[in-house]
């Protein structure tokens, strides 16, 4: 029983990402029949007409997405890419994901205050997230490698290749 | 002609960056190749930024270096554990790990160096020899015959994506569009910016590769667990006598080195394909097939050679005719364009210097991959032992801080994790990536010379059939296209039978 709900969970899954596909042919569609029309790029030769590749794109993306639609349904299955999946139990498996979301989480806040704050200072604290996130029990084992690690890769990128990184409202940088 | 491009490479090579660059290159490569997950790809995702900003010579032969080195780098961990580094030595393990099982670890490893560096410089002679005649040819090529090269390109990538062909097709698509984004260059009209000026440039490449590919790996081995695990790694040192070994048997080197070039000259076919087809020819041909798969030295020596003179062979048409043999030299023609170099034909009659530099820091590529390969055997056999949960967090700082030096753009960053989080939802689904960079890269010269063809032909679509090169072209598109109607469970079998027929031990 399990397992036809596993499957049906993966038709469904297959269907929503067909959809988002038609999704965003539908996007490129509204765009050339408002935008690029009120820019007087959407008729006329190929010299003029900007909307007319996108369009075919578009059209041929909006026929594959119908097929895999059709073929799903039609068959009931979901191709899957060969490989070996990672045997994990559901609790582990709910473990991991939210260590990756954590992850997520403390990138998305790492760049929402990269500018404001400055490299020197924001990504030693970042990396020091991910190493006690991923593991490394410690934490101040964890904000001795973050420290660590964004010092060595700033000298690098810094020193090595003369890339300026951000240096924040603090001005701090090498 | 030959020769004198050669001639001008050489004082392009022969300066301490360029030297230098490819043989860290090569260092780097087998590196990332011995750590399952990375791969050549990776390597050349991550380190083109410090390509941008070294001489194109040396540029090029950072990153080409990681791509040969990366394509030998999985054999050590197939042969030590059982886990081959990259998708490309899932064939080496047949044979080189019941080797290693037989204590003969040394003897694997230095047979799979010898093999990859000869067999690179096999693949190396084939790319200096057919390369500028394919350009030659491809002189003659006018916009619609670039434009039918393009989708056989996107095409073949996509009918030979091993989740499913279609998706593959979607994902191209995909990738085409990301690459009108921005300023149209025939109308001057700005395209999907949305009203963001950031757009106005459309998606940085690089930027999109390393989120698609890096972040979304990382993303993944996060998932997957085994943050902690510590491979048991014996420390061995490869042997040198396999190299005389490799030489004895010249015919199977030489035989599965001319199948790699070829696979890798076919855009979509790949190392995977080209170290499969010769185990199974070598076996084929064999006296004994019976002990292929016990640990014999033919089997190490025809997957590992085809599989890096594969290398050779991509850059075959990516030079010569602008269309990539896989994702790896899509993003190594992507890193020439940044560069300031268009590969095709044109590349071929104004910059033979840099050409004549390419070709010879590929040749020195391979022979840094034996000498390296040799003597750091047990580095990168130590480098198994680094745990992921340190690993992890270097890459995505590496990649942060490589996207962000290309143009010191924030919003570059965001573009980065947010096409890993497509890049993540794209493999959760069995979509295969790779279409969707070559998508990218082979986006704007498709449009163009679609576009530029219309424009010649006063917008008849007739002059792409009225052309008989062009028209053939395309007929060999729509035969593959017709590939993808053919039902999966049979083309599933024809590929089954290739591959798992030798992994059922």
């Amino acid at each position: 029983m399990s397992e036809d709900r596993a499957s049906r969970k993966r038709v469904v899954g297959e269907l929503l990402m067909a959809a988002a596909f038609l999704a965003l042919a539908g996007l490129v569609f509204q765009q050339t029949r408002t935008e690029f029309v009120a820019a007087g790029a959407a008729s006329g030769g190929a010299m003029q007409n900007a909307a007319m590749y996108p369009e075919f794109l578009a059209a041929g993306l909006v026929g594959l997405a119908l097929l895999l639609i059709v073929r799903t349904l039609w068959t009931g299955r979901v191709t899957v890419a060969p490989g070996e999946a990672p045997a994990l139990s559901p609790t582990d498996r709910r473990r991991h994901l939210i260590k990756a979301l954590v992850c997520l989480a403390a990138f998305v806040a790492y760049l929402l205050v990269l500018r404001v704050v400055g490299y020197h200072l924001t990504t030693p604290v970042l990396m020091a997230v991910l190493y006690l996130t991923l593991g490394v029990r410690n934490p101040l084992a964890s904000a001795a490698l973050g420290i660590a690690t964004s010092l060595v890769m700033s000298a690098f990128f810094e020193f090595g290749l003369n890339v300026i990184l951000p240096v924040g409202r603090f001005g701090i940088g090498f | 002609m030959i020769f004198e491009t050669l001639t001008s490479g050489f004082g392009l090579f022969f300066t301490f960056d360029a030297v230098a660059m490819t043989a860290i290159g090569c260092f780097l490569g087998l590196i990332i190749g011995v750590l399952p997950g990375l791969g050549p790809l990776m390597g050349i995702i991550l380190m083109t930024p410090v390509a941008f900003y070294l001489a194109p010579v040396a540029g090029m032969g950072l990153l080409i270096a990681i791509f040969v080195g990366g394509s030998c780098g999985g054999a050590i961990s197939a042969i030590l554990l059982r886990i081959p580094g990259t998708p490309l030595a899932a064939a080496t393990l047949f044979d080189g790990y019941p080797m290693a099982q037989k204590g003969k670890s040394s003897e694997a490893i230095g047979l799979a160096i010898a093999a990859s560096s000869l067999g690179g410089l096999i693949g190396g002679l084939f790319l200096i020899f057919l390369a500028p005649a394919l350009a030659i040819v491809a002189l003659q090529f006018a916009p619609p015959e670039y434009f039918a090269l393009t989708l056989t390109g996107l095409i073949c990538i996509a009918v030979v994506s091993q989740e499913s062909t279609i998706k593959g097709l979607m994902v191209g698509i995909v990738g085409l569009m990301t690459a009108t984004i921005g300023m149209d260059q025939f109308s001057s009209t700005y395209r999907f910016t949305f009203g963001f000026s950031e757009m106005l440039g459309g998606f940085n490449i690089v930027a999109m590769v390393v989120g698609l590919f890096a972040f979304s790996e990382m993303f993944m081995q996060i998932e997957a667990g085994g943050l902690d695990d510590k491979p048991q790694v014996r420390i061995v040192r490869a042997s040198l006598h396999a190299v005389v070994e490799t030489l004895k048997r010249w015919v199977n080197l030489v035989r599965s080195s001319v199948i790699g070039t070829f696979f890798g000259a076919i855009p979509g076919a790949g190392g995977v394909i080209s170290a499969f087809t010769s185990y199974a020819v070598a076996r084929g041909v064999s006296r004994h097939p019976e002990l292929f798969g016990t640990g014999i030295e033919d089997g190490v020596i025809a997957t590992e050679s085809a599989n890096n003179a594969c290398c050779g062979g991509t850059l075959i048409p990516s030079l010569a005719l602008a269309v990539p043999g896989d994702a790896s030299s899509a993003v190594l023609m992507g890193a020439l364009i940044l560069l300031g170099f268009f590969p095709g034909p044109e590349l071929f009659e104004r910059h033979v210097d840099i050409v004549g530099g390419i070709f010879v820091a590929y040749m020195f590529a391979n022979v840094f991959l034996f000498i390296l390969g040799i003597l750091f055997t047990p580095v990168f056999a130590s480098v198994l032992k680094l745990k992921k949960k340190f690993l992890i967090p270097i890459i995505i700082l590496l990649s942060t801080i490589g996207t962000f030096a290309l143009q010191a753009s924030q919003f570059d960053l965001w573009v980065m994790l947010g096409f890993g989080i497509v890049g993540y939802g794209l493999r959760k689904f069995d979509y295969p990536l790779a279409p969707m960079v070559i998508g990218a890269v082979l986006g704007p010269i498709c449009e163009s010379n679609f576009r530029r063809s219309l424009v010649i032909s006063g917008d008849d679509y007739g002059i792409f059939v009225e052309r008989p090169l062009a028209a053939t072209i395309l007929a060999i598109n729509l035969v593959l296209l017709i590939w993808v109607c053919i039902p999966d469970p049979l083309k599933q079998r024809a590929r089954r039978s290739l591959g798992q027929r030798f992994a059922a031990r």
